[in-house]
């Protein structure tokens, strides 16, 4: 009996000490290995294949000679940034030593002819911040009965409510302009949060699809996206939204969510289109890359990735009127707002 | 290799269980009909999860069990429950800072009955529930943390010996499941909430284990001690691979109820 137990002692603690075994070693690091496992998860898990009509085989096969030639981390990695401007996708973005490259659209280098500070300077002199957070939110009174609300960036979690600090202040307003344009995007929620705001009942905005499978088509079914009334303050009255071709990702979530309300006029020019919901990925040598891993969709299930969204009034800055210091976008939504 | 690796240590159990069942005598009546287990202890555990990482992940965690254990003349009904909370650092030979936290827990349900009435070994079915959601932090700039969800339930034969020693109970449990369905997310817990996919399995695409070896002292009393060891495997071969491995001590108490002893 002794023995027995000793023996099935023995048997426990030796499966213990090989538990790591068992699930098998660490993945290699040399670059071939890197370069296969990056483009495998692409492969896998990128949303865009087919919609952008990327042959993602010839992809790797043009750039796998060069990146196994690579004769530094330096090189190799900016080979594989390389690999992923192919998909032209703002989206997709390569950490690596802790330096990040992405794609750069060319609306990235193109003049907005959009200063904020002028703007916030000229139009809405006694602007305030919202004083809840990091200063995610300015307001201030554009014109008599007609409220500013700036918001540079959605990034950051947790701070939609800071829209009710200043919806409050801007009781009297009849109308409200809305100003994202140069807005990179950030958190969906945040965006949700924000619209919520503006909302008089639960509005379908658009659709999801997620990348489910291993091949290029396949994709889970539409998944609405809504957008509810929230928030301790709503505003009911005429929206005008300002956007720009700056204007990406969760920016463009919220542009989607006040398009479908009533009294909303989004004025300026098509936003950035990047749709594309990205996940992050690691390789086993620590850096870290995101890929677009869903197609989002309009109302009417059209895409924009790449395209936009387009305004409903059209204001294109001109050189003239920027360096004469007005911002054309504003003024014609002001005049909108108090005709 | 996760089988070629077990499978020694598996038909090893299995000739020391035949080996001590052929040299016992007849066991005396239990003189419990009932009993309740409840033990707590710490893990060893790997994993390695394509779906969050390439990266394989190896840590430590703790955990808490229960077994109601109820005998039917030769039938013998065992209802397993485990809960754990687990940390997990990064096996990259690079060295990264990831890390992961899981909490998880499975629920099984075996129904034995003994190979005549004066044999040590029962054999069954084990119906075995088993899920959890896996945080993954990425080392990227805006450190990413996203969760993962995951879980089976599976059936299988299942087999358990015991034997009274040294005033207590020396028992060992093995069950390997057949059959199931399983949910092992594409990507992150966003897909599983815009669809969740469940998927059938059988030993072409899933294997794994759950053993158990333990010791209860004071057999015939209604409070007695417990400790034991277990290990379980799994080995899903999806798209993205998912395999763990996990074993554990867990000390705690047993309450015998039912029939007293004569």
């Amino acid at each position: 009996m002794r023995l027995r137990t000793i023996a099935a002692a023995g048997l426990a603690l030796a499966s213990a000490a090989c538990a790591s075994d068992l699930v098998g070693p660490p993945p290699s690091t040399d670059r071939a290995s890197l370069f296969d496992a990056v483009w495998q998860e692409f492969d896998l898990h990128y949303s865009f294949f087919q919609l952008k009509g990327i042959d993602w085989n010839a992809v790797g096969a043009k750039h796998r000679p060069a990146a196994l030639a690579a004769t530094s981390d330096q090189a190799f990695a900016a080979e594989l940034a390389s690999m992923f401007a192919e998909l032209k996708d703002p989206h997709v973005t390569l950490t690596a030593n802790g330096r990040t490259m992405r794609y750069i659209a060319p609306y990235d280098t193109m003049p907005t002819r959009y200063n904020e500070h002028a703007t916030m300077m000229k139009y809405v002199a006694s602007a305030a911040t919202t004083s809840g957070g990091q200063g995610h939110v300015r307001y201030g009174m554009a014109a008599p009965n007609v409220g500013y609300i700036r918001i540079a960036s959605f990034l950051g979690g947790g701070w939609g409510n800071e829209i009710d600090e200043a919806l409050g202040s801007l009781g009297n307003a009849k109308s409200i302009v809305i100003d994202i344009r140069g807005n990179g995007g950030g958190e969906r929620g945040v965006a949700n949060d924000v619209a919520g705001r503006f909302m008089d009942r639960s509005r379908t905005f658009g659709y999801l699809r997620y990348r489910n499978g291993k091949n290029h088509s396949d994709f889970t079914n539409y998944v609405t996206e809504t957008v509810d009334p929230q928030g301790s303050h709503h505003f009911s009255g005429p929206v005008f939204v300002l956007t720009n071709r700056g204007d990406y990702s969760s920016a463009e979530d919220f542009v989607l969510a006040m398009r479908v309300r009533p009294q909303t006029t989004i004025v300026g020019d098509t936003t950035g289109g990047a749709s594309g919901g990205p996940i992050v990925r690691e390789l086993p040598n620590g850096w870290t890359y995101e890929l677009s891993q869903w197609i989002e969709y309009t109302p009417n299930k059209t895409t924009f990735e790449g395209v936009g969204l387009a305004p409903d009034v059209v204001i294109k800055p001109t050189a003239a009127t920027f360096a004469a210091g007005k911002d054309e976008v504003l003024e014609q939504a002001i005049a909108l707002a108090i005709r | 290799m996760l089988f070629r690796k077990t499978s020694p240590m598996v038909a090893c159990l299995c000739v020391l269980a035949l080996h001590a069942s052929a040299a016992q005598t007849r066991p005396p009546a239990p003189p419990f009909t009932q009993s309740l287990a409840i033990t707590g202890g710490f893990t060893i555990n790997d994993h390695l999860d394509a779906s969050s990482s390439p990266i394989p992940f190896s840590g430590t965690g703790l955990d808490s069990r229960f077994r109601y254990q109820r005998s039917f003349g030769r039938w013998n009904a065992i209802v397993e429950g485990e809960g754990a909370r687990r940390t997990y650092s990064s096996r990259a030979d690079a060295g990264t800072s990831v890390h992961e936290r899981a909490y998880d827990g499975s629920f099984t349900t075996s129904l034995l009955r003994g190979f005549s009435s004066s044999s040590a070994f029962s054999a069954g079915l084990a119906l075995d529930v088993r899920g959890g959601v896996l945080t993954h932090h990425y080392a990227d700039p805006g450190a990413t943390t996203t969760s993962y969800v995951n879980g089976y339930a599976t059936l299988g034969p299942a087999v358990r010996w015991q034997h009274s020693a040294l005033g207590g109970n020396t028992f060992l449990g093995l069950s390997v499941p057949l059959v199931g369905i399983a949910h092992h997310p594409y990507t992150d817990v966003r897909i599983d909430q815009a669809s969740p996919s469940f998927n059938a399995v059988t030993l072409a695409n899933l294997r794994g284990y759950n053993f158990t070896a333990g010791f209860e002292t004071s057999a015939r009393r209604r409070l007695g001690l417990i400790g034991e060891f277990h290990a379980n495997a799994l080995d899903y071969a999806d798209i993205q691979r998912a395999r763990t491995v996990t074993t554990g001590f867990n000390l705690g108490v047993v309450l015998r109820f039912g029939r007293t002893p004569r």
